[in-house]
């Protein structure tokens, strides 16, 4: 055995080191103790790089032992037979993920500490990160349903912290705010969902440690909880599962709050906002796979709604003007194919697309982060252009990333292409015309950004900052995984995460790549007719509107939230103070002689009020004494009860 | 030897009132400075006698602990009426006294800066508040807990009345007499219920553990009677709308400390009273009465959450979560399974704990801005960093994350909800899922109250601002201490109370 099962068994200090280091910068923040700026950034990168190291080592330990799995667990709550247990679970899911979210973690920490070096609010940040860090290991490593519940809000509360990291700027506020809520809203579906399957688990099973919904025998639970509900509530308790989903993943009807949350610092949108915390949908889903996939309903649902968002979102993103908007509806739409790849049953290919997509998008973002610092805070593509002579490295990496999203090279490729053939294979030639067409609109907004940023005249005002070693070395780790990742894994991969359900798998590989290639390769020529050649690009009246503002459902939403309930709350308020209230004080009105009496004994002197009262009281219950002792005293002649 | 023979309850109760009259008398003089310290010492030495208490506490034992009687020469407090001067500890009560001497400990500590003139009646008073609320909670004579529910109400008065803010004279009057109505009828139902007690068995007695009234022979008619009564005095104090329109009022006239009391401490007296009358005296008229209560209890979390939206004032929106929070324990105690019960138990601690702090917060901010309307304020994290660090934690606590006090109660409030055998009632299933809607709704008010005061622009005149300072600290960190401790190991609190509920329970399952 070359590697033993040492990293597995002590996973759980994975988990505990960063709320360590949090702890520490927040602690000696607060009582001056870790001020160094490199002290804290060393912290950080080493909990995260033990966090890295014991994920390869479980990682390598699970390819030597398949269908091996470790769970070790204590109990948090305990009443009476219903308990919930915290712990960890380590499978090849979590494994896979465990390293994605490691590296991925370390490359933007890395990253960070470089970027937001000037920053007045360092450390918090850092401390933030490390926050991030334990809830995303604690829900990529829970046993269960309810501690992924518990770092589910937990990471949706990082993320919060730190989108509305520049806490000065009312937008960062709004941002952060909108963040919550919304992903509160899934919460809200996922805790009633989550309580409902354990509600049939410890009403109806013999199991009683079913009741905690331990991901280990979720098999089982799937069975149980179909056998025991009706059709109709076994959807409603799915859809309010996928609701948490929805939430967290940017899908719609709750995907407004990801485009705003690129008002945190671009190393966040990196790592939370399109490659760890937003996956913890799709990783949800892959979870719970074998409750979604006893129903056909519920898996058609996910697909549908995940191939809308991918095509609205895509939509969206040709005419946002704002670099990282284009980056945020594109990871919105890519979340929504992997949510499609899942509801249509091509769940390697899903989770695959999960990862690749988790490198190259973080990359993206990386290099987003370059351009936007080497000119001066400038979010506008319509202010860049030309950097490649500035930015060579940074431009390179960017159009090995949108090589890679479009689905023409790399790894994207591989992802991509495995999603397509499962879709066909499975006969999903619907959702495959839905793919193909995302595929072309990524591949058309994606080379437009390129093109835009970094070809062509440049258009800004200040001559473009140099960038740094530290900057390049780490977008650099990530295009060396994005080359790679696909390259070496894809074969291996397909035997690691397998779905071992009710979901036909047929052996015969088609290769349709040809398609999807061609369908991305005019999505390229398109964009680079319309923005690196003397052709203009022109707007559609209609359609361009709609786009730009987003088929405006934030406008919506925003009308819901600031007149409609306000409005509601104000009734409320309304209501409270004249009528409840009201009522008392009309009753009050007959008490006024009283109070008349009383304000004439308020000399101000409080001894005297001492002794009022308490002559009061002492009146008051010698009175009651005196009459209910006559009453018993009387009963007790008649003879009592 | 055994240590829990040394220990007295008679001293816990009525040190608090020793110290009242000490600081009263002539003996102290009108310094500033030492009636504080004293004070504050005193109170840090009862703090660590209670936790004794704890220390020496076996939660298994049946029955009630550190049991002891005061006998006025040889005979009983009333003999007449068969009412003793009885106190004692159980599991529930044993919480909800280290709750009260923690949160008094830290409401001196905050009087420094809120409480500018006549020290020597304001720190008696609290004294004699302390003796009041934990004779409430240890008291195991029906009439004796009435009288120390009604001794609170002076020392309340005055301390809304004399420190408050300009309408605190009417508020606190408003406050009295709300309360004391209430507890005319709950004063009716308690001699309601130990005449029928006399009537039926023949005994005089007050003792909560001997007062056995629902059995058949108890007319059932007059069981719902009583506990309807005993409610309409319980209501009050917790608050259940609609009668919570005193609570608001008297939380935005109060002075800071006083405050944090009342919505640590006086609330959970209403959701005490219900737990020891309505539950344990009167399990079968509770049963009925349940799957009415949920609906209020509905109204209590949804509504007020929705009024707290609408609030300008930030005391008031503090004040309005209270009573959403209190709406959560209130359908815990309803679901009667012990999931949902230890829930509402819990949450009565963390709600005690948060809102004290939530309470600290805005009088933080008031002392130094003068106002507490949320519109005036903005931006105050730009030159309050630490106090914005703490608003976080609390709001955060507030709204029910995870790993941090607030969410394990509410958690398993909604729990117990979902699992509640009350189905023939009430669609309960329906109302938890309802209730559970408060996770948007409770986000919703407590980020308005944060941003608004904490975040984006700050207005110039409050640039000069000071952050907080060493005693306002002190008291910020050891409330947050405690909201990240319990929030990890809210076993710690549980197992003490397991034991006592379940056997409440026992004549309450379905």
């Amino acid at each position: 055995m070359l590697i033993s099962d040492f990293f597995v068994n002590n996973i759980y200090t994975v988990i505990l080191f960063p709320l360590w280091v949090f702890l520490l910068i927040i602690l000696g923040r607060f009582f001056n103790v870790v001020q160094s700026r490199r002290v804290i950034a060393l912290m950080t990168l080493a909990s995260t790089l033990y966090g890295i190291v014991f994920a390869l080592g479980s990682f390598l330990y699970l390819l030597n032992n398949p269908n091996f799995t470790f769970e070790n667990t204590y109990s948090f709550l305990k009443i009476e037979d219903f308990g919930i247990d915290f712990g960890v679970f380590v499978d090849n899911l979590s494994a896979v993920m465990l390293l994605v979210v490691t590296t991925i973690s370390f490359v933007v920490q890395l990253y960070s500490s470089n970027y937001m070096f000037k920053d007045k609010s360092f450390p918090r940040f850092f401390a933030y990160l490390n926050l991030f860090n334990f809830s995303m290991l604690g829900l990529v490593l829970s046993p269960n349903l309810f501690q992924n519940y518990v770092f589910w809000e937990l990471v949706g509360a990082s993320s919060y912290l730190l989108i509305g990291f520049w806490y000065k700027k009312p937008s960062a506020s709004n941002a952060a705010k909108k963040a919550f809520l919304m992903n509160r809203v899934g919460d809200f579906g996922l805790l009633v969902g989550t309580i409902a399957v354990s509600y049939f688990m410890y009403q109806y099973s013999n199991a009683i440690s079913l009741a905690t919904v331990p991901f280990s025998s979720i098999n089982d639970i799937g069975t149980y909880l179909y056998s025991y509900t009706s059709e109709p509530i076994f959807v409603i308790i799915c859809v309010l599962l996928l609701f948490g989903s929805f939430a967290k993943s940017a899908q719609f009807p709750l995907h407004t709050w990801l485009a705003d949350a690129m008002e945190g610092p671009t190393p966040v949108s990196a790592l939370i906002h399109s490659a760890t915390m937003v996956a913890a949908g799709v990783y949800l889903i892959a979870r719970l796979y074998p409750i979604y996939s006893l129903s056909s309903g519920v898996m058609n649902f996910i697909g549908i709604i995940g191939l809308f968002t991918a095509l609205i979102c895509a939509y969206f993103a040709i005419t946002q003007n704002d670099l990282k908007r284009i980056l945020a509806y594109s990871t919105s739409s890519q979340l929504g194919l992997m949510f499609l790849a899942l509801g249509a049953g091509a769940y390697t290919g899903g989770i695959f697309h999960l990862v690749t997509h988790a490198y190259f998008k973080s990359m993206l973002f990386l290099c987003s982060g370059i351009v936007i610092h080497s000119l001066f805070d400038q979010q506008d593509i319509r202010f860049m252009g030309g950097l490649r002579k500035h930015l060579p490295l940074t431009a390179i990496c960017y159009l090995i990333g949108c090589l890679s999203i479009s689905g023409l090279l790399f790894s994207g490729f591989y992802s991509k292409e495995m999603i397509l053939t499962s879709l066909l294979q499975q006969n999903h030639y619907l959702f495959a015309i839905g793919f193909l067409i995302v595929a072309l609109m990524t591949a058309f907004y994606m080379f437009r950004s390129y093109f835009v940023v970094f070809e062509g005249e440049f258009k800004g005002e200040k001559e473009p900052k140099k960038t740094t070693f530290t900057l390049n070395f780490s977008i650099s780790i990530l295009a060396i995984f994005t080359l790679l990742v696909g390259w070496l894994t894809h074969e291996r991969f397909e035997k690691f995460i397998q779905f071992g359900g009710n979901i036909a798998q047929t052996e015969k590989h088609v290769s349709p790549f040809f398609i999807s290639i061609s369908i991305a390769l005019i999505g390229l020529l398109l964009a680079w007719v319309f923005y690196n050649t003397k052709v203009k690009a022109f707007k559609i009246p209609v359609l361009y509107q709609l786009s730009y503002n987003k088929f405006y459902i934030d406008n919506f939403y925003n009308f819901i939230a600031e007149k409609v309930y306000s409005t509601v709350s104000r009734i409320c308020a309304f209501v409270d103070k004249y009528f409840v209230d009201g009522l008392v004080i009309l009753a009050g009105l007959n008490v006024r002689a009283l109070s008349w009496v009383l304000s004439k004994m308020q000399t101000g002197n409080f001894q005297s009020y001492l002794a009022y009262s308490v002559v009061f009281l002492a009146i008051i219950f010698t009175g009651l004494m005196f009459a209910y002792t006559m009453i018993i005293n009387y009963s007790l002649l008649s003879g009592g009860g | 030897m055994d240590v829990i023979n040394y220990l007295s309850i008679i001293v816990l109760i009525f040190s608090p009132m020793v110290a009242a009259a000490l600081l009263f008398s002539s003996f102290f003089k009108h310094n500033e400075v030492r009636i504080r310290r004293f004070s504050k010492g005193f109170a840090s030495l009862h703090f660590l006698y209670t936790i004794l208490f704890l220390v020496f506490f076996n939660p298994l034992k049946d029955g009630i602990s550190y049991y002891k009687e005061i006998t006025f020469f040889g005979s009983d407090w009333i003999q007449p009426l068969g009412l003793k001067m009885a106190f004692g500890l159980d599991g529930l009560s044993l919480l909800m006294v280290i709750l009260t001497s923690f949160v008094f400990l830290l409401a001196l500590i905050a009087s420094k800066s809120n409480i500018r003139a006549k020290h020597k009646f304001y720190y008696s008073m609290i004294f004699l508040l302390q003796t009041a609320v934990l004779g409430v909670f240890c008291a195991r004579d029906m009439f004796l807990f009435f009288m120390f529910w009604e001794l609170e109400l002076v020392p309340m008065y005055f301390l809304i009345g004399q420190w408050g803010d300009k309408k605190a004279k009417a508020s606190a009057m408003k406050f009295v007499l709300y309360t004391f109505l209430g507890s005319l009828f709950m004063l009716l139902g308690i001699l309601l219920l130990h005449f029928y007690s006399f009537a039926t068995y023949g005994n005089l007695t007050g003792d909560f553990s001997q007062i056995a009234i629902s059995t058949p022979e108890f007319p059932m008619f007059m069981q719902i009677v009583i506990s309807i009564l005993l409610l309409v005095g319980f209501a009050v104090k917790m608050p259940i709308v609609p009668l919570h329109t005193w609570l608001p009022d008297a939380h935005v006239d109060a002075p800071t400390p006083v405050s944090m009391i009342l919505a640590a401490i006086l609330l959970k007296m209403g959701a005490f009273g219900i737990i020891r009358f309505n539950m344990q005296l009167l399990p079968e008229a509770f049963k009925l009465i349940a799957p009415v209560l949920i609906i209020f209890a509905l109204v209590n979390i949804i509504y007020t959450a929705l009024v707290a939206y609408a609030q300008s004032d930030l005391k008031k929106i503090v004040a309005y979560s209270s009573i959403s929070n209190m709406g959560i324990v209130l359908l815990g105690l309803c679901t009667l399974n012990l999931i949902g019960f230890s829930g509402a138990v819990f949450q009565m601690i963390a709600h005690g704990i948060i809102s004290a702090g939530l309470f600290m917060l805005v009088g933080i901010i008031y002392i130094r801005t003068k106002t507490r309307e949320i519109i005036e304020l903005g931006g105050l994290g730009a030159v309050m960093p630490r106090l914005m660090g703490f608003g976080l934690i609390l709001s955060l606590a507030a709204i029910g994350l995870p790993l941090l006090i607030g969410f394990v109660g509410e958690f398993l409030v909604f729990l117990g909800a979902f699992n509640s055998n009350l189905e023939n009632f009430a669609p309960i299933k329906i109302y938890s899922v309802i209730a559970i809607f408060i996770l948007v709704l409770s986000a919703a008010y407590m980020l308005r109250l944060l941003h608004k005061t904490f975040w984006a622009n700050i207005f110039e005149r409050w640039q000069g601002i000071k952050d907080i300072t060493n005693h306002e600290f002190v008291v910020l960190f050891s409330l947050i201490l405690v909201v990240g401790f319990f929030g990890v190991f809210p076993m710690a609190i549980i197992e003490i109370v397991q034991p006592v509920l379940t056997n409440i329970l026992q004549f309450l399952q379905i």
